[in-house]
């Protein structure tokens, strides 16, 4: 089968350390070329993951492929994504889709004009652990969902290219669209829709470094998120079923499963494998080759990337402050 | 100075003392402040905090002055928290000495109405009074390059202050713990979940343990008076030795991590890692070294040592725990980690740091005892799930 021929739209970190390498391992795929106005740092990437075309102009990419990865700044990717499929060519969209329900919106209706594919990267939903949660669930091996409580905190510096994760403006938000949206689409593709809401948050300006989203679902089961970007939290989901408990990574390569009764000494005491993370991210390429050529839907489309926008955007319209207990006023004591 | 509607320029914005300034800053005061961050590829948590208290980021080095000028116009007050962390011993120094320098020099030129220093009572040295002075000033100080870089940045800041007729204000901080601290809280609770720690003397020495909200009460105080080139000491209320800081985290974590050794079991603790290490590496390196095709050809020009260090250096230095300690608290096979060699004067230093002056002058009264403290950090540890 012919790979399908990509162009790498945007060379910042997720590029470097996510798309491409998961590229070189995805037979399903071949990146023809980088586009990145930096164009010394796309020659140099493009060197080093052996691509033989570098451009500084977006409206170039059909020169080279039939379809785009945009790695871009969030703010930037309407107009990309505009641009792409008035050339004709299908997107994977780096998440968050967009910074807006109604940017958003446009690049479903672009994209149905054009008649391509519009998928957005979950690349979580791509781990081996989320497809056993999420064929675990789907089984009904636990019973009914009481509790969802994910944990995902990472304080490690990503070294992002550009200062734009600081910037609501651009990024759409802070720890929740940037880092959590991740772990609210987990937990809308586990557990369904939600009923009801409640946000929190450590900033006014929607620049959170940290967060607590409390959800009643649909179904009936009470789900917490907590994200954090200024502290490393256990960065795993734990869901109580009737019928037992089940711990995972938030991304990884297997998953605890504790059946009620079941004792927890029966449990190995040896680290999990580690991520396969190249070929997760092998493994969204795939899928959304698969949708470019007119296989079937890609895992994640335009509509769930809308739909997460849609429930950040109520996040950040209903958000009460976070108080955390040891965040008190600094006591300033009179002199003795 | 009222703080109220005025901008501040906060260095080492990413940082624990700095981080929490901000908040307190914009919370309490509705300041407006500058946070300089070293860059957008190194910007982690501590720079999402500052941006999520509603700081500015300004990314760039204490020593790009094109940088320091544009972040400080406009601003009223210097908080100087910044000081090298990153690279070579000659490179944080150059950051501790000479970006103190070019910022008061460029904040004097810019008419900054006060800038407030933070430094460290470790650059009193070794030996000190029973209580130190704040005027103490100590013929011999430490082997421990921080102490000396942060003397020397003082001194940097004294003269570019004094030529440029900027109020300034010094705080030389004790040993400062609390939520997001590194050295005295995330350093010694992430060692004491693995391993068994290693106090010299029984941990008698005297921490001049202070919690991070009476460090930030300080410098809004000094802040608040006339910089007049003082230099003020800040730690807690309590006298608090290094076991009972320590051991407030061994409580949290309901482990007995604390081991007593003497300065002699210690060198032969490090003696024995270092005998063990060179009996494992040796063999290591002379096999690594034959299969490396460049060897032969550097063999005549290279030192051996220094071939072999660079291999194996890390391994080297990691410490091991050969012998078991004689006053080892409990039966327990974890790791000894033992303090770097070269702060033992610290951790052993029996004196107190007056805060008499700063009492006196600034009103400052320590509200915070280790027990107050403790719960507050202990909160945040287990949210920070830094305790299991």
């Amino acid at each position: 089968m012919t790979p399908v021929r990509i162009a790498m739209v945007g060379c910042g970190a997720i590029a470097e350390l996510g798309h491409l390498p998961g590229a070189a391992v995805a037979p399903d795929v071949e990146v023809t070329v980088l586009i990145d106005r930096d164009e010394a740092r796309a020659r140099a990437m493009a060197d080093r993951f052996g691509i033989a075309h570098v451009e500084t102009d977006i409206a170039r990419a059909a020169d080279h492929a039939e379809a785009a990865i945009v790695a871009l700044p969030p703010h930037l990717h309407r107009p990309a994504a505009e641009t792409l499929f008035a050339a004709g060519l299908h997107v994977l969209m780096e998440k968050p889709l967009a910074t807006s329900v109604a940017d958003s919106d446009a690049m479903i209706a672009a994209a149905a004009k054009a008649d391509r594919v519009l998928a957005v990267a979950m690349m979580r939903r791509f781990a081996r652990s989320a497809r056993y949660l999420k064929a675990l669930i789907a089984s009904d091996m636990l019973g009914p969902i009481r509790r969802y409580h994910a944990a995902s905190g990472a304080a490690d510096a990503w070294p992002s290219r550009s200062p734009f994760t600081f910037d609501a403006a651009q990024a759409g938000g802070g720890a929740l669209i940037s880092n959590g949206c991740h772990d609210v689409d987990l937990m809308l593709w586990l557990l369904g829709p939600i009923d009801t809401l409640a946000f929190r948050s450590d900033s006014d300006a929607r620049m959170e470094g940290n967060c607590v989203l409390e959800c009643r679902m649909r179904s009936g089961a009470e789900a917490i998120i907590e994200v954090s970007r200024t502290c490393t939290l256990s960065n795993e989901i734990r869901i109580e079923g009737e019928r037992g408990v089940v711990i995972a990574p938030l991304m990884g390569e297997a998953i605890t499963l504790l059946p009620h009764g079941a004792s927890a000494d029966l449990l190995p005491d040896v680290a999990p494998p580690p991520l396969q993370y190249a070929e997760t991210m092998a493994a969204q390429l795939a899928d959304f080759a698969a949708a470019v050529r007119g296989e079937r839907a890609p895992i994640a489309d335009g509509g769930t990337g809308r739909d997460m926008i849609a429930l950040v955007e109520r996040c950040y319209a209903e958000a009460k402050p976070l108080a955390f207990p040891w965040d008190v006023p600094v006591k300033i004591a009179v002199s003795a | 100075m009222n703080l109220q509607g005025k901008t501040a320029f906060v260095t080492g914005g990413s940082g624990f003392i700095g981080g929490r300034l901000i908040e307190v800053l914009r919370r309490q005061y509705g300041m407006r402040v500058k946070a300089l961050v070293r860059g957008t590829t190194s910007a982690g948590g501590g720079a999402f905090r500052a941006a999520a208290a509603g700081a500015e980021i300004v990314f760039g080095s204490l020593l790009d002055e094109a940088v320091l000028s544009e972040a400080l116009a406009g601003c009223d007050i210097v908080f100087h928290c910044a000081y090298g962390t990153h690279g070579s011993a000659a490179e944080q120094r150059k950051v501790t000495v000479d970006g103190t320098r070019l910022l008061a020099q460029t904040a004097a030129k810019l008419g900054i109405a006060h800038f407030i220093h933070l430094g460290t009572v470790s650059s009193y040295g070794g030996n000190t009074p029973a209580l130190v002075p704040e005027d103490f000033v100590n013929p011999k100080l430490w082997a421990w390059p921080y102490a000396h870089d942060k003397l020397d940045g003082e001194a940097a800041l004294a003269a570019a202050a004094r030529g440029g007729n900027m109020p300034y204000t010094i705080l030389r901080l004790g040993s400062v713990y609390g939520p997001y601290g590194a050295a005295f809280t995330t350093g010694p609770l992430g060692t004491m979940r693995r391993a068994r720690l290693a106090l010299v003397d029984q941990g008698e020495g005297v921490s001049s343990a202070v919690y991070v909200d009476d460090v930030i009460q300080a410098m809004l105080r000094a802040a608040t008076k006339d910089g007049t080139g003082q230099i003020y000491m800040v730690r807690g209320p309590d006298t608090v030795t290094w076991r009972e800081l320590y051991g407030a985290y061994d409580a949290m974590l309901g482990l007995d991590s604390l081991v007593a050794m003497t300065r002699d079991e210690m060198q032969r603790v490090r003696r024995g890692a270092w005998r063990k290490a060179v009996r494992k590496v040796v063999p290591e390196a002379l096999v690594a070294l034959k299969a490396s095709p460049g060897f032969r050809a550097a063999a005549g020009a290279l030192p051996l040592v220094r071939a072999g260090y660079a291999r194996f250096g890390k391994k080297l230095l990691r410490p091991v725990a050969p012998v078991a300690a004689k006053r080892a608290v409990a039966a327990d096979n974890r790791e000894i980690v033992l303090v770097p060699e070269m702060m033992l004067d610290y951790f052993d230093n029996p004196s107190i740091f007056s805060i008499d002056k700063a009492r006196n002058e600034l009103g400052y009264e320590p509200a915070y005892s280790l027990a107050e403290g403790m719960a507050l950090t202990e909160q945040w540890a287990r949210w920070a799930r830094l305790i299991p």
